[in-house]
């Protein structure tokens, strides 16, 4: 006897599954064709570019689970769930081609590995649906909020799972156990349960076996039907976010041109004013009404979140999931207004607003939008890749720049940036008193050299930052680097403007730097900022502006690698903090470590969270000139973790988490037992060694 | 209502009392002239205060036609500023600020106003951050024949002749009534000024100042000729006598600084 099996072994009809098939495909395709209407009634260009890359990392994502794997638990709980059903949708895939075709190829070895992969896979599946339902009933997350739609998905998953090794067991107790035992342990998920029901006589078997074989079918195309309504949509939604997801280098926000939009709209008699910023949904672009889609309410994004952990209204992924339901409750409308039906236009709730406006209730507060400190964690995380920070800045745009409302402290600073061109008010310093007593080149003086060093606004202005850009200038001097500076001209790169959403700040900032820049002829920068590094690097060059900019964690790794600096190791209780703005944005993890390797004897203590897990200083986002008044203020928790390492040392890289650190160990370490230090002063200290 | 707001360009006092805390203020040649380069020159803050407080009247619902001015020849900046702010007209006096005085400044603000034909309510900082004499509005009135009302921190139209005026004094507030035309100055205590939207913003750096000549505004009797001339301007030596007070604990500190405070005789 020939190791297989029949299809349709004792179903009567079993071709009627085909119409069913048909018609649950129907249903589903109206799911997902209902929700492009809606991802259409936002603008933006397509992103359908460098499709190879795309399509390289959405496979990397699927098969490799990677983004899901950063957590374990979850990770490894997703990654059997999407394994156990991968595998029983081919398996039921390659039962079919059997049909379709009539080449009976799964027999003799082939169709035992078939039934032992199959179900080895299915049993995969049931303990990925068992650590979720445990999670969900009895581990409880914070973050892990459990709906109705995430009862119906694990439910429906796991009752095919169950009835797939049921129906099995049923036809192996009725055929294989007695025809061919040698067989039967092949499948050993239905041989367990047709062992157990080895009492029951063969008529019994096959009754039981046929219902139940419709049963399954029915409960499977129930599941195919609903796959683009609930939770399973993420499949298809998740999927195609993850192939349109951004590939820009580095942190870049949208850049409207908004001389321009003004233009345009000039010289039109009562033509109604360009909005600035984002009011209404559909003004956000297609891409980031997807990512509303594509989100499965898993919350990891909350679970990494600096402002909600310190307390703040903002949840990114209740963000997220209240403008999902926005776009649910106004899409409609809108798109009958769009086809030119004005009459079916309703009043509904803002987009954003005040959280106590209303009722209606606005979906997003803007208390939520006012948390963000564009510390990019919840996209770092977030495994279906939503874009989280440009909605909020696009939204806060509207608040900034159309609505003139801000708290003090951001109007504050945006002026100071307007009338002083840095965003500190009043500074003693003038951008040039930092190296009256150091022979540094100027570029306005006539001066040429090989690099620029963008000193910052911080590193001009602020004692303890410019103790670091004094360091700095003591290692390139060392190394022999020809660099000048710009001194007086320099003026904000207006990176704090753009996050806070003042865009024209940032771009008038952006358009007179540029000028600057190319008035000396500048191609290669160097700085000490990350936020500066990210703005030159990544964002001026929507604005014309392309230059080599490094970040002077890499250029100090570049001087010792070519052997111009000569160290000695001093340091030897040290860890390190990743600047969200050169780690996360920009990707630079190794530079800063490969540096302190070379003046440390010990190494470095990591923090617990760090790379690109790395918790934010509570800086970024505007907050270097605004009050945090979380419950738990952020830099306090960060510093908390730094203390409990028990480096002595806290390396960093950036001047506001410098500025955070020393703010946090005056509150919470008045001994200075935990020093701060820039990785430049630790080089230069280490010059003397 | 026809508004006539007076704006004047200071260097950033902020700005201005860090450098002369560090000893760092640099002061030309002549010995009066402060010639840092690098202090931002900004629209003296009580005068933004003043125009915020026209539009405060505007958006209670009083027609108004506001009307910027300063005395200056690179004013473009600030009054662009106040156009985003909501001003409708502005206007430059091309004098050279360096050689005129108070009562020269109330002479060309005054023969601008009759140039208008006159005003409902002429709007003044309380004082600016640089002379700090706060003087002007007061020639001003007198000049204009108009009554003034000092250190407001609110405007609130009564009728259309009259305005009820919230005054600021140490001991509390005095609520005065005044009949139009008048002369009224803002105080801080009015609150921040409005930040412009951006599009504001965009269409004021297009507006160009209208230019307004000295010699075309009726200056009175005196031709605005200035009456009192800087000599000398100069920062005293700043000497810091800061003493940390020492102790094993928060308690023992606070209680060394108490009796401190009660040897001086600064508390009982």
């Amino acid at each position: 006897m020939v190791d297989t099996r029949e299809i349709y072994w004792n179903i009567v009809g079993g071709k009627l599954i085909y119409l069913f098939f048909v018609i649950a495909l129907a249903v589903f395709a109206k799911g997902v064709y209902r929700r492009y209407c809606l991802w259409r009634l936002g603008g933006g260009a397509p992103r359908f570019d460098r499709i190879a890359e795309r399509i390289k990392g959405l496979l990397i994502e699927i098969f490799g689970q990677r983004r899901q794997l950063r957590m374990l638990y979850p990770g490894l709980m997703h990654t059997f769930i999407f394994y156990g059903f991968l595998a029983e949708v081919v398996a039921t895939t390659m039962v079919a081609i059997q049909e379709w075709t009539g080449i009976h190829y799964l027999q003799g070895a082939t169709y035992r590995w078939f039934s032992l992969l199959s179900d080895s896979f299915g049993l995969v599946g049931i303990v990925g649906l068992v650590m979720a339902i445990a999670r969900r009933v009895a581990m409880r997350p914070k973050h892990v909020v459990s709906l109705t739609e995430d009862a119906i998905a694990l439910s429906l998953l796991l009752l095919l799972f169950v009835q797939g090794f049921v129906i099995e067991g049923l036809r192996i107790a009725a055929t294989e156990l007695h025809d061919n035992p040698a067989l039967a342990p092949w499948s050993p998920g239905g041989y367990a349960i047709a062992l157990s029901l080895q009492g029951l006589s063969v008529p019994t078997l096959r009754l039981v076996h046929r219902y139940n074989w419709w049963v399954h079918a029915v409960t499977a195309f129930v599941f195919i039907g609903y796959f683009s309504y609930g939770k399973f949509n993420h499949v298809i939604y998740g999927a195609l976010n993850i192939f349109c997801r951004n590939l820009k280098r580095g942190f870049a926000l949208p850049y409207p041109d908004i001389e321009a939009m003004l233009e345009a709209e000039e010289g039109k008699d009562g033509a109604a004013e360009p909005v600035l910023g984002i009011k209404e949904i559909q003004q956000f672009p297609w891409k980031s009404l997807l990512d509303l889609d594509a989100c499965v309410n898993c919350g990891r994004c909350e679970s990494v979140c600096p402002a909600n952990i310190g307390g703040s209204p903002l949840n990114p992924r209740l963000l997220i999931r209240n403008m999902g339901a926005h776009l649910t409750a106004v899409g409609p409308s809108l798109l009958a207004t769009a086809a030119g039906n004005g009459a079916a236009a309703v009043e509904h709730a803002p987009l954003f607003g005040e959280a106590t406006e209303g009722p209606p209730r606005p979906a997003v507060s803007e208390d939520e939008l006012w948390g963000c400190r564009t510390c990019g964690a919840c996209q770092q995380e977030c495994p279906v890749y939503i874009e989280h920070v440009p909605k909020i800045v696009g939204m806060r745009r509207h608040l900034v720049m159309t609505e003139s409302k801000m708290s003090d402290e951001a109007q504050m600073f945006l002026k100071n940036i307007d009338d002083r061109g840095h965003p500190f008010v009043g500074a003693a310093h003038e951008r040039e008193e930092w190296f009256a007593d150091l022979d540094i080149k100027v570029f306005g003086r006539g001066a040429t050299a090989e690099y620029l060093f963008w000193v910052g606004c911080a590193g001009a202005l602020v004692d303890r930052n410019i103790q670091v850009t004094r360091a700095f200038v003591q290692v390139l001097q060392a190394a022999g680097v020809d660099f000048a500076v710009l001194g007086a001209e320099e003026t904000c790169t207006g990176d704090p403007a753009r996050r806070v959403g003042g865009e024209l700040t940032f771009q008038m900032c952006a358009k007179a730097n540029i000028e600057l820049l190319e008035r000396y002829k500048v191609r290669r920068i160097i700085t000490t900022c990350p936020h500066c590094f990210n703005t030159l690097a990544n964002e001026y060059s929507a604005f014309g502006g392309q230059y080599e900019v490094v970040h002077h964690s890499e250029f100090i790794r570049q001087l010792i690698q070519s052997g111009r600096l000569k160290l000695g190791k001093h340091l030897e209780s040290l860890t390190y903090h990743d600047p969200c703005y050169l780690g996360r944005h920009n990707g630079i993890y190794d530079a800063p470590r490969e540096v302190l390797a070379a003046v440390s004897s010990t190494g470095i203590q990591e923090l617990p969270r760090n790379r690109s897990r790395s918790l934010c200083c509570g800086a970024g986002g505007g907050y270097a000139w605004m009050d945090d008044t979380l419950p738990s203020r952020i830099h306090h928790l960060r510093f908390d973790e730094v203390k409990s390492s028990g480096a002595r040392t806290a390396a960093v890289a950036c001047p506001f988490c410098m500025q955070m650190f020393e703010d946090a160990v005056r509150a919470k370490d008045p001994e200075r037992t935990v020093r701060p230090a820039d990785i430049a002063e630790l080089v230069a200290e280490a010059l003397a060694v | 209502m026809k508004i006539v707001i007076c704006v004047k360009q200071v260097l950033d006092p902020s700005a201005v009392d860090n450098y002369a805390l560090v000893g760092k203020l640099e002061i030309g040649a002549d010995g009066k002239t402060l010639t840092q380069t690098s202090i931002p020159r900004l629209m003296n803050a009580y005068d933004e205060q003043a125009i915020e407080a026209a539009l405060r009247l505007r958006d209670a619902g009083v027609p108004c036609k506001i009307h910027v001015v300063s005395v200056g020849t690179d004013a473009t900046k600030i009054l662009q500023q106040a156009v985003a702010m909501g001003a409708d007209e502005v206007a430059a006096i091309a004098v050279d600020t360096g050689t005129v005085d108070g009562y020269a400044i109330a002479s060309l603000l005054a023969g601008f106003v009759k140039s208008l034909g006159g005003a409902d309510l002429v709007l003044c900082g309380r004082q600016a951050s640089d002379g700090d004499q706060g003087v002007v509005p007061a020639l001003l009135g007198e000049m204009l024949g108009m009554p003034v009302v000092t250190i407001a921190r609110a405007l609130e139209p009564v009728d259309g002749a009259t305005l009820r005026v919230t005054r600021v004094t140490p001991d509390g507030d005095e609520i005065v009534e005044v009949s139009t035309p008048a002369v009224i100055t803002i105080s801080n205590e009015l609150g921040d000024p409005r930040y412009p939207t951006g599009i504001q913003t965009m269409k004021a750096r297009k507006v160009k100042p209208q230019q307004v000549s000295a010699a075309s505004l009726d200056l009175g009797d005196s031709g605005g000729r200035p009456r009192v001339t800087m000599t000398r301007q100069f920062v005293e030596a700043i000497i810091g006598r800061c003493e940390f007070i020492q102790g094993d604990s928060p308690m023992a500190m606070a209680k060394e600084l108490v009796s401190r405070l009660r040897a001086d005789r600064t508390i009982e």
